[in-house]
């Protein structure tokens, strides 16, 4: 059986790896002369990708959203000179998107956990009104509904490996797990993200 | 014949395939069919639950990937200057705070210093180190007397527990039976330590006293 290798350069974005000399051209530039310009355009390159990437991790919430990528944005800039050039600067940029998020979530939980705790006391919590559900409804008959519903490592496995095209070893480096079990996990996601999405229809 | 395969094997082999297919574009996805091994060729040819979910599979991705991209239309761009300068700001902070402290440290290392050893050009004060060794003496001694004090203290409640142990001990626990002080009988324990007695001896003598002390 002959493995499919080929590659559809019409959607770009979906390679799963850009060239890496062009990155790393870029940050040999930047890291020499300082440029602001220079850094930008490696940020723009990958923006996308970690956009995603955010929208899977903050449930879309924008202004969080909004937060986490200038903290993101701030964290390379800071640490870019700690690259080391063995790796692909896609990886690396989205193992670092991915653990800054991750702290801002954290963070953003423990507000609203202090919130909660707050609002105890003042206000009793209603039951979601009849509007509420419906738009729950229709949230959920879309796929990225679906896809928003399940658990927030089988959308990151799924985001990564069928949405943004990374490779099984690369998702592996990102999330710091065996290959194996990436693939095994990954098969679980895309089966209850099929399985919910048809429930939905 | 092809051998027959489970659905579970089917849609297992069916991601290997597509695993095994980056970099492939989502839109070609769907056509990885004919990659497929014979035996889920011919598990799908039975199975439309499984042809169904190969279709989903094959699709999913791209109608994902534009849903989320939908999503984050009109998403403003970084504000890439709001970096540099939170950066370039921290960057400069941070030595000066540093050095705000080192100042602080040395200004108090400093005047301690100039206090016991004159400045270049004037003599040091005697008084001041007359007044040191003061200080230093009568803090030596009251730390010493405080050790001592707790050693003594320490006798006296040793030798309390002492009396009141012996006073406890001196009275019988119960009526008709020895205190363990004074007491004149063979007990259990008595038993216990001196296991070269013969078993029968202790029952002899079990019968005619309560070992119970």
């Amino acid at each position: 059986m002959r493995k499919p290798r080929e590659t559809n350069v019409a959607d770009s974005e979906s390679l799963p790896e850009t060239p890496p000399s062009e990155d790393h051209i870029l940050i040999r530039r930047f890291l020499r002369s300082g440029d602001a310009r220079t850094f930008q355009e490696l940020v723009e390159r990958h923006l996308p990708s970690i956009r995603r990437l955010l929208y899977t991790l903050f449930n879309g919430q924008r202004e969080e959203m909004e937060d986490a990528e200038q903290e993101i944005i701030l964290s390379l800039f800071q640490g870019l000179k700690n690259f080391q050039f063995r790796s692909s600067f896609r990886t690396y940029f989205y193992r670092l998107a991915r653990n800054r998020g991750i702290d801002c979530l954290r963070r953003k939980r423990s507000r609203e956990r202090t919130l909660a705790r707050i609002k105890l006391g003042l206000w009793n919590t209603e039951p979601a009104g009849p509007e509420q559900q419906v738009l729950r409804r229709e949230e959920i008959e879309t796929l990225l509904g679906v896809f928003q519903s399940l658990p927030s490592k089988d959308r990151q496995l799924i985001l990564m490996k069928d949405v943004d095209g990374f490779a099984i070893e690369q998702i592996a480096e990102v999330l710091e797990v065996p290959a194996g079990t990436v693939k095994s996990r990954l098969h679980r996601a895309r089966e209850k993200l099929l399985r919910a999405a048809r429930r939905g229809r | 014949m092809k051998k027959q395969i489970s659905c579970r094997q089917a849609r297992r082999e069916m991601q290997n395939v597509l695993d095994r297919s980056d970099p492939i574009s989502p839109l070609d996805r769907e056509d990885q069919t004919r990659f497929l091994p014979g035996d889920v060729q011919a598990h799908l040819a039975q199975c439309p639950a499984c042809r169904d979910f190969l279709h989903s599979l094959g699709t999913f991705a791209a109608v994902l990937r534009g849903q989320l991209d939908q999503s984050l239309e009109g998403y403003p761009d970084p504000d890439f200057s709001a970096v540099l300068q939170e950066s370039t700001g921290q960057a400069a902070q941070i030595p000066s705070q540093h050095a705000q402290r080192s100042r602080a440290n040395s200004s108090v290392f400093q005047r301690l210093r100039n206090w016991l050893f004159a400045p270049a050009g004037k003599t040091a004060a005697v008084y001041r180190w007359a007044g040191v060794s003061v200080i230093v003496a009568v803090l030596a001694s009251f730390i010493g007397v405080r050790i001592y004090l707790v050693s003594r203290t320490k006798q006296v409640i040793q030798d309390q527990i002492d009396r009141v142990v012996e006073l406890v001990y001196q009275e019988p626990l119960l009526p008709g039976i020895e205190s363990a002080l004074i007491r004149t009988r063979p007990t259990i324990s008595d038993y216990m330590n001196d296991l070269n007695r013969s078993v029968d001896f202790w029952l002899e003598d079990a019968d005619s006293e309560p070992y119970l002390n």
